[in-house]
């Protein structure tokens, strides 16, 4: 396992050199450029980036796991203002981080060169710019912003500064994605008309509280005051996906939202509809429950040539390798002597799902494929060391913002958003 | 107890009828590669395995058609022996 942790870092620039040798990656994701090409460093290569986290809750204590593991980064500070979470921040992190209860403090530190930023969402945005005014390169978890002006003020405030801005959209540094990205490119599903994903769960999403005093600052996400729910929570890992897949942002959103089986004093929906539409008539058919989670989580990019199902990693083409001839003889010998008389014309065909089980996008041992949040932050450490922006990765975070704030107000308002009059 | 003996004539009855039943379903295959798209003769090497298979199916298929016949020719056979 150490082995593995050790060379993720050569396998992330090795695995990407091999598939942005293909062309399509190095213009449309251009971090693999950036992080392949020798960019004149501001931190020393040698030499380790100082990160502080803003947040060591559930997801920053994740975060702060990865990060031991990352060579290039020292964490340097850690920040909580609830107890349990601070202490527990500081002594997960490797090494001997400052412990901060309020994070203005954390920002004065001039030896700590960005920070990780994983609040409760209603706090990121003011967060994002509070660090940029300290010259602070962030990553912050998604979704980046809780409101459209939010995400206008923070694309703002990056233009301005030049600083780095990273999402915590893993998917974008996962082999498979960008593997399945440059197939796409160079026509493997063929016309891509519509991408279906949902996110099932089932539990109530709740976490453990000590006293009631504290519930709604633990179990931020069940109030509209702090968090839009399963939209921004879940819903924008799969947004980010299909805007970078589809090379473009959604034109208008529809859908409906309820909470029709959590019924315990919770503001935000627990089973959400949405049908996004994007340019050229293609839907982006989004739900997500939290009251069965039979078909889990997944990604079904759908072309006339094939689809991908994304999170299993999978291909399937429309086309798939025939059987060898004498199987088929012998289950047609088969199905002539067994089958019942079918009831319609010999022209009727069943339309059940194919039985087809597909292929994998990269054919390599799942313990060997690197972890995409690993890589992330990976790949944020080389880019605070180059002292550079990925082009395009500022964008990334805004607009899964954008549309899952705008898929969440189509719920609310039910009414068919457009995005051009929301952003104009 | 009583040792059965096998006698190489039969022996070498039951490998004819097997070879046989080999060529049928080699046949099978043949005929499978010419009816059906996207196949290729090569199959006739990489499906050498189910060819086999199904001749031993084709050999027990026939292997009871053929005893189900004897039992039914018995008490005939009986019959004649006695006179």
């Amino acid at each position: 396992m150490s082995n593995d942790k050790k060379i993720t870092r050569r396998e992330l620039i090795e695995n990407m050199k091999t598939i942005a040798a293909g062309g399509a990656l190095a213009g449309t994701v251009p971090w693999i450029s950036l992080l392949s090409e020798n960019v004149p460093a501001a931190v020393p290569a040698s030499d380790k980036v100082n990160v502080g986290f803003i947040g060591t809750g559930s997801r920053g204590k994740a975060l702060i796991r990865y990060a031991n593991n990352v060579p290039a980064i020292n964490i340097a500070a850690t920040c909580d203002n609830y107890e349990p979470n601070f202490k527990r921040g500081l002594q997960i992190a490797k090494g001997s981080p400052k412990g901060y209860k309020d994070y203005r403090k954390l920002l004065e530190d001039k030896s700590i060169d960005c920070v990780i930023i994983a609040t409760p969402l209603h706090l990121h945005a003011q967060m994002v710019l509070d660090a940029f005014d300290a010259g602070k390169h962030v990553f912050c978890e998604k979704a980046l912003t809780k409101t459209i002006e939010e995400a206008k003020q923070v694309s703002r405030a990056q233009k301005k500064t030049g600083l780095i801005l990273q999402t915590g959209h893993q998917r974008i540094f996962d082999i498979r994605y960008l593997k399945a990205f440059e197939d796409m490119k160079a026509g493997k599903l063929g016309k891509v008309t519509q991408i279906r994903a949902y996110w099932h769960r089932n539990g109530d999403w709740r976490r453990h509280v000590p006293k009631p005093s504290l519930e709604r600052k633990i179990n931020w996400r069940m109030y509209r005051e702090y968090s839009l729910g399963l939209m921004t929570e879940l819903a924008s890992h799969h947004l980010q996906v299909a805007n970078w897949f589809l090379g473009s942002t959604p034109e208008k959103v529809m859908g409906s939202g309820s909470i029709n089986y959590w019924k315990d004093g919770r503001e935000v929906y627990d089973n959400v509809n949405v049908v996004y539409r994007y340019p050229g008539g293609i839907h982006v058919v989004y739900d997500s429950l939290i009251s069965n989670k039979h078909y889990g989580c997944e990604l079904q990019m759908m072309g006339d040539k094939g689809l991908y199902e994304l999170e299993l990693g999978k291909f399937y083409s429309e086309n798939p390798p025939a059987p060898a001839g004498i199987l088929r003889l012998i289950n047609d010998i088969e199905h002539s002597i067994f089958d019942p008389v079918p009831i319609a014309g010999a022209s009727w065909v069943p339309e059940n799902a194919s039985k087809y089980k597909g292929e994998y996008i990269v054919d390599m041992h799942k313990s060997r494929i690197p972890n995409n949040t690993l890589l992330s932050l990976e790949a944020f450490a080389e880019t605070v060391k180059k002292g550079k922006p990925v082009p395009g990765m500022l964008e990334h975070g805004i607009d899964a913002a954008v549309a899952v704030i705008l898929g969440d107000k189509a719920m609310v308002e039910n009414k068919i958003v457009n995005f051009s009059e929301e952003l104009a | 107890m009583k040792d059965l003996v096998i006698s190489a004539k039969t022996i070498k009855k039951e490998l004819l009828i097997w070879l046989l039943c080999f060529l049928a379903a080699f046949g099978m295959n043949v005929y499978s590669i010419i009816k059906f798209d996207n196949t290729s003769f090569i199959e006739l090497i990489t499906q050498l395995h189910i060819v086999v298979i199904l001749s031993f199916v084709f050999f027990a298929l026939l292997y009871l058609l053929r005893l189900i016949f004897r039992l039914a020719a018995y008490p005939f056979t009986r019959k004649g022996s006695k006179q």
